[in-house]
């Protein structure tokens, strides 16, 4: 899992922009089956089979940055692309697609709680940006004992997992489609197309979920980091499907995994976006429990993804 | 051109009741287009043989509808009140004269009369629902004549040209990307083109998912209008601004462009020699809503029109970026070949 993170992580791929991410999911996910790009630049791997049509997404695109206007100065000013958090985005730096880098600073006179993308920008040092380029937290993973500690573990841990699953996959008749998602932080906007076009019997997101097993008053939800995998049954997006819910349940306990059950009021993820694709599609999600979601410190357990990969594995193979 | 668009921004259309502007498209497309059909929604789709055809199927859209009212409620005395239609900017409705209904019955819009308001209503921007229009009705039933609820309006007004630039009208956002559609389907093609006018953008592109389930495009070039001024809050950040060509956005609030097809119109922007004004925001939406995503999916790029004051009884956009326009839309066209065949 650590060496898939460490080709994973690096490329600056945000929303709209996947190119450079889908490429080094081709190389690794093209001993698992033929590879396609769909006009949106969702990647599906395909392994054919004669049973069920089983859609795997799990999205590649990562919220970043993208220059509207760099004055004349040299300084970038920016609009966010999905849902970044300003706080932690000061200070950073920044690596945009070009190459450049940059650190993000706000105008001199400007509050904590008056932050706002128009009052922040990037100085560039010299270097020069286009308009409409993006860019990303600049950072990489560190590991430690079981634990990564990298931004975009959201999602190209989930990425991770999915070829992973692709890997430990036995003999299955079932017709694999995993397919890895553009645009899932802007709105879930690739995962349907993708849906339409594939017309899948049963869908599983794999993406990350944000923990609450830090210190805070609020405590919204019990799941804890070393917990296990977690199987959601609700966000704000879609209510899981219960025979996607009871297949992912059936694995963990085929393979004795403690797993951890999810519902939550916020968010979403692919699956609200597949569940209504054409005739409607069961759909539920798999998550692998984060902290720091959408900060340049995402902190994962990889022993937990591991055993997110083994369970995707077995409840695709049945 | 000039005439064309002027022609068009004059037509009753707002959101829901495009007929009439989808009925004189028609007549000039027949003689042109290869097919021509109008779908349940109310969709002007036209077809026309290019040079080659590709493999891709190739859209170009643009809207015919503007924002409006309708009327929604008609008073004892006979004056009629309304709620807008298709983001209508109420603030420009005052004082002004509309159209109500195809046959445009021409109503005026007052409200309180200065001497009995307070200070402070003076200064502030009256709510729509306290403005009336007045149709000159003399009772609740003489109104119902003329206007009955659910009557469509729009404001009325003549287009207007200031200096030979500018070019000021009502509904310039849709229509210009209507008159430039007509304009280019006037040519021969370099490929197989579909054309699609659409109704209801300004209440969320309903007309343009119906277009794209029917006509499935691979490429699409969605053409709209952008208000100048949107820049960054930034005092030194440029906003749009008319006579500075046309916009290729990379992102707004309904989608993140297609990057390729984005290089491409770039492209043609820089071997043309037309100057352009890139785009990054996240407050305003074409109609990528409703076609990029639609079915599997398709490749999208925009290509905008900077009006100021859009929704205004006058607009106002500089005919060489219409043309302009058109001139980036038919380098895409015969770029396409290259890329797509």
């Amino acid at each position: 899992m650590d060496k898939l993170l460490q080709k994973l992580i690096p490329p600056v791929s945000v929303s709209g922009n996947e190119a450079a991410i889908s490429k080094v999911i081709a190389a690794l996910g093209r001993k698992y089956g033929e590879i396609s790009t769909d006009h949106l630049g969702n990647l599906v791997i395909h392994k054919p089979g004669m049973g069920r049509r089983i859609m795997l997404a799990a999205h590649m695109d990562t919220i970043g940055l993208m220059v509207s206007h760099v004055d004349q100065e040299g300084f970038a000013r920016f609009q966010p692309v999905g849902g970044l958090r300003l706080a932690p985005l000061l200070g950073q730096r920044v690596r945009f697609e070009g190459g450049g880098v940059g650190v993000v600073c706000a105008d001199r006179d400007v509050k904590p709680e008056d932050l706002k993308p128009e009052v922040m920008y990037v100085d560039l040092f010299g270097q020069s940006v286009r308009v409409g380029e993006t860019a990303v937290f600049y950072g990489e993973p560190l590991f430690f004992g079981s634990s990564v500690v990298s931004p975009y573990l959201d999602n190209r841990l989930g990425c991770a997992v999915c070829l992973k699953a692709l890997e430990l996959l036995s003999h299955t008749d079932n017709e694999i489609f995993c397919v890895f998602t553009v645009q899932e932080e802007v709105g879930l906007r690739g995962a349907g197309p993708a849906a339409y076009s594939i017309s899948p019997d049963l869908a599983i997101a794999v993406d990350i979920c944000g923990l609450a097993d830090c210190p805070g008053e609020d405590r919204p939800n019990s799941l804890t980091i070393s917990g296990g995998p977690v199987i959601k049954l609700m966000d704000a997006r879609v209510l899981c499907h219960q025979t996607v819910i009871d297949l992912l349940e059936r694995a963990g306990r085929d393979l004795n995994l403690t797993t951890q059950r999810y519902v939550t009021k916020r968010g979403g993820t692919d699956a609200g976006a597949i569940f209504n694709t054409r005739g409607g599609v069961p759909s539920g999600v798999l998550s692998i429990p984060i902290r720091y979601t959408h900060t340049p410190n995402e902190i994962a357990d990889l022993r937990v993804a591991e055993q997110c990969a083994a369970l995707l594995a077995k409840a695709i193979a049945y | 051109m000039r005439q064309t668009l002027k022609t068009l921004c004059g037509l009753f259309g707002p959101s829901g009741c495009e007929d009439a502007v989808r009925a004189w498209l028609r007549g000039q497309l027949e003689p042109l287009a290869d097919q021509i059909l109008e779908d349940p929604a109310g969709n002007l789709l036209v077809y026309k043989k290019g040079a080659k055809h590709l493999r891709h199927t190739v859209l170009l859209s643009a809207y015919m509808d503007e924002p409006g009212l309708i009327v929604r409620e008609i008073e004892d005395d006979g004056f009629l009140r309304f709620a807008p239609v298709g983001s209508a900017d109420c603030r420009y409705l005052p004082g002004k004269k509309v159209l109500l209904g195809s046959s445009g019955i021409p109503g005026i819009l007052g409200m309180k009369p200065i001497h009995l308001t307070s200070k402070e209503e003076r200064q502030t921007i009256p709510k729509t629902k306290e403005l009336y229009i007045d149709v000159g009705a003399r009772s609740k039933e003489e109104a119902e004549k003329l206007v009955p609820l659910g009557t469509y309006g729009c404001f009325a007004s003549e287009p207007l040209e200031l200096s030979d630039q500018l070019l000021c009208a009502k509904a310039l956002p849709g229509r210009a990307g209507c008159a430039v559609l007509l304009e280019l389907a006037k040519q021969a093609l370099p490929v197989d083109t579909w054309f699609a006018f659409t109704v209801q953008h300004r209440i969320g592109s309903k007309g343009a998912f119906g277009a794209a389930f029917r006509i499935k495009p691979d490429l699409a070039l969605i053409l709209d209008g952008y208000p100048a001024g949107v820049c960054p809050d930034k005092a030194n950040a440029p906003c749009l601004q008319p006579g500075s060509g046309p916009v290729i956005a990379y992102m707004d609030h309904s989608a993140l462009y297609d990057r390729s097809l984005t290089a491409l119109l770039e492209g043609v922007a820089r071997e043309k020699e037309i100057p352009f004004q890139p785009g990054v925001w996240r407050r305003t939406d074409t109609e990528a809503r409703g076609i990029q995503r639609s079915l599997g999916g398709c490749k999208a790029a925009v290509l905008g029109l900077t009006v100021r004051d859009p929704d205004s009884p006058l607009g106002c956009c500089s005919v060489a970026d219409v043309l302009a326009m058109k001139s980036l839309a038919e380098g895409f066209l015969a770029k396409l070949e290259d890329n797509y065949g």
